[in-house]
């Protein structure tokens, strides 16, 4: 299971079916939560991520290894999400740029976590609201680092946005996570993991 | 390099981006930075208060699905005919199994939701025993979508000739019959013994349940939408429409490739879930939605008795969604106020059961769903404007807008019969 997703999809092309089932194996939950998190829809999440994988079905035979499979597969999750959103006449408004609160990031770290929410089954809601409450592209951002683990130049292909800018929108993303996880109780630490722990 | 070039730094540093000698760079400035040490330890603790947050699994259904479609992609792979050696010919027992692995059906096709999915799907999946080839019809008919597809198979596959499938339902294998993908036709020109040596047993029992359900009875085809060419796609495209009931998927307008997203969507309950997500929005797919993730005994029966639910067009188109058996298919027309966009959902026979047209009247944007019996009139719509509320109305007397009473616009009531409201239907720009 070890194997790279790059030699995977190449055993795949020689036709060895076992190989894309591990691949699928292997990304297909991390695609859906990343539709499931940018679409904020489960149905069109779950339509998305099986239009995404028959792509990679489809595109198996002349993919070469241009770029790391993962970021080919989440540009082509990512296009279907935004290419659907587009078709929608009937889409949600999106949420207004980012609040950027300023001013109080200082005192948090050294503060103690002022409400340690130890029961993730609280937590958790607090966590999806704070991510949902992201401007789209800010999400985006933010879901293709920490859920899909493409790095800012990938993601900057991906999302056809120069590098800075998706670094601008991973800080804005961060901050202003910190910032609804704060009004929301959720305080540094609260994870109950150590902070260098995170990253994934 | 300045404070802020080092700040800049700091979230490469945070996801491991930098270099050693700049990430080295990077923490030496932070001993002598406390502003920096802050800016990173808050990076850190945000990512590790969002770590706690898991991956949703994604549902188990589509796997088997995906599977499927990795199979016959990889046959496809092996198709090229001429590449083979003439030797390998020679031995007919040698060419019996040959034929057998490069026969591309077109069946990952049937993966879509309907009776393709249920009723072929135990090749797809690899399910099945092979099915002997010389049983007798038994449910064998003309489909309304076969001449459709005719045009797309050439443009991918020269070989495979639809034709046969079409015009002679008589002929077809007992395994053909339950699978009116091009595979039919495919097996018609090959010995009909070993087909399919390498399949693999059942992955999924719940589609199995599905699949082994009684064939329906023989019955004449609804319809036939004319014969239209249809995008290329290859073999692997699982997400194109087939088989019976098809909706001819290119309009004579501007379909936007993006719109065959639901046209296109995965297969099976994926195709549901798309459509349910409409549904749902109008907060009038509680039953649906149950009925979707209702055990497969329970879908089969939703499906069986869609029949009987001739008097209620939206709990029929229900009862199909949820039992997966609708086809949709979506055509946008620019420039055309009235109709900027259309969705087609038509049952496994090709009978429009409900058609969604989203427009603009004075300027409002609008949406009208409308429900089609099963004797093909008109008998409910659902329309709402804007943002505002959906409107249901039913409609008693079929096609007519008695009842609609000031709920409806009468002009959004159209068409009154189903086969006028066909995916390559004239687009309704005026209201």
């Amino acid at each position: 299971l070890d194997e790279s997703d790059e030699k995977l999809m190449l055993r795949f092309q020689a036709g060895d079916v076992r190989a894309f089932e591990v691949l699928v194996r292997r990304h297909r939950t991390p695609v859906f939560s990343f539709l499931l998190r940018l679409t904020g829809d489960r149905g069109r999440a779950e339509d998305l991520c099986q239009e995404t994988f028959l792509k990679v079905v489809k595109g198996s035979g002349g993919w070469v290894e241009r770029a790391r499979f993962t970021a080919w597969v989440y540009a082509m999750a990512r296009n279907l999400a935004v290419d659907e959103s587009r078709r929608m006449a009937f889409r949600r408004a999106e949420p207004l740029d980012a609040v950027l609160p300023g001013g109080r990031a200082e005192a948090a770290t050294e503060d103690p976590a002022p409400d340690r929410a130890a029961d993730s089954a609280l937590l958790r809601p607090k966590l999806e609201a704070a991510l949902a409450a992201l401007p789209e592209e800010q999400r985006e951002v933010f879901l293709l680092r920490e859920h899909a683990g493409l790095r800012f130049a990938e993601i900057a292909e991906v999302t056809r946005a120069p590098e800075n800018t998706v670094k601008s929108r991973m800080r804005y993303a961060l901050e202003g996570l910190r910032h609804t996880l704060a009004a929301a109780g959720v305080g540094p630490g609260a994870a109950g993991a150590p902070p260098w722990s995170a990253a994934r | 390099m300045s404070h802020q070039t080092f700040r800049e730094e700091l979230l490469d540093l945070a996801y491991g981006e930098l270099g050693k000698r700049a990430a080295r760079r990077v923490e030496a400035h932070l001993e002598g930075c406390a502003e920096c040490r802050a800016e990173l330890a808050r990076i850190r603790e945000t990512r590790a208060a969002m770590a706690a947050l898991p991956l949703e699994p994604a549902p188990e259904a589509g796997e088997a699905i995906l599977l499927a479609a990795a199979r016959e992609a990889a046959r496809g792979r092996e198709r090229p005919a001429p590449l083979l050696p003439r030797w390998l010919w020679a031995s007919s027992a040698t060419a019996v199994a040959v034929a057998a692995v490069v026969a591309v059906s077109y069946r990952i096709l049937s993966l879509r939701p309907g009776p393709l999915g249920r009723e072929d799907s135990q090749a797809l999946l690899g399910s099945g025993p092979s099915e002997s080839a010389l049983q007798p019809e038994t449910e064998a008919r003309p489909q309304a979508g076969a001449p459709a597809e005719q045009e797309g198979a050439k443009a991918d596959a020269p070989a495979e000739q639809e034709g046969a499938r079409a015009g002679a339902p008589a002929e077809q294998e007992g395994a053909g019959a339950r699978a009116p993908a091009p595979a039919a036709a495919e097996k018609r020109r090959r010995p009909p013994a070993e087909q399919r040596p390498g399949r693999a047993p059942a992955r999924e029992p719940r589609r199995l349940a599905r699949e082994e359900s009684p064939p329906e009875p023989a019955r004449p085809a609804a319809p036939a939408p004319p014969p239209r060419a249809r995008a290329p796609v290859p073999p692997t495209a699982a997400q194109e429409p087939s088989g019976e009931g098809e909706i001819p998927s290119a309009a004579p307008y501007a379909r936007s490739s993006g719109a065959s997203g639901y046209a296109t969507a995965p297969p099976q309950r994926a195709e549901a879930k798309g459509l349910s997500a409409d549904l749902e929005r109008s907060g009038e797919a509680r039953s649906s939605a149950a009925l979707r993730d209702a055990a497969p005994g329970v879908r089969e029966e939703a499906a069986s008795a869609t029949e009987n639910a001739a008097g209620d067009a939206v709990a029929r188109h229900a009862q199909l969604h949820a039992a997966g058996r609708l086809r949709a298919a979506t055509a946008s027309f620019p420039g055309c106020p009235g109709e900027s966009w259309r969705r087609v959902e038509s049952d496994p026979r090709g009978r429009v059961v409900k058609y969604t047209r989203r427009g603009r009247a004075e300027g409002v944007p609008f949406e009208v769903e409308l429900f089609y019996g099963s004797d093909g009139m008109l008998r409910a719509a659902r329309y709402r404007e804007g943002e505002g509320p959906a409107n249901l109305v039913q409609l008693p007397e079929p096609g007519s807008a008695a009842g609609a009473a000031g709920a409806v616009p009468r002009a959004v009531l159209d068409p009154p019969r189903a086969e006028e409201a066909a995916l390559d239907a004239p687009a309704r720009c005026r209201l």
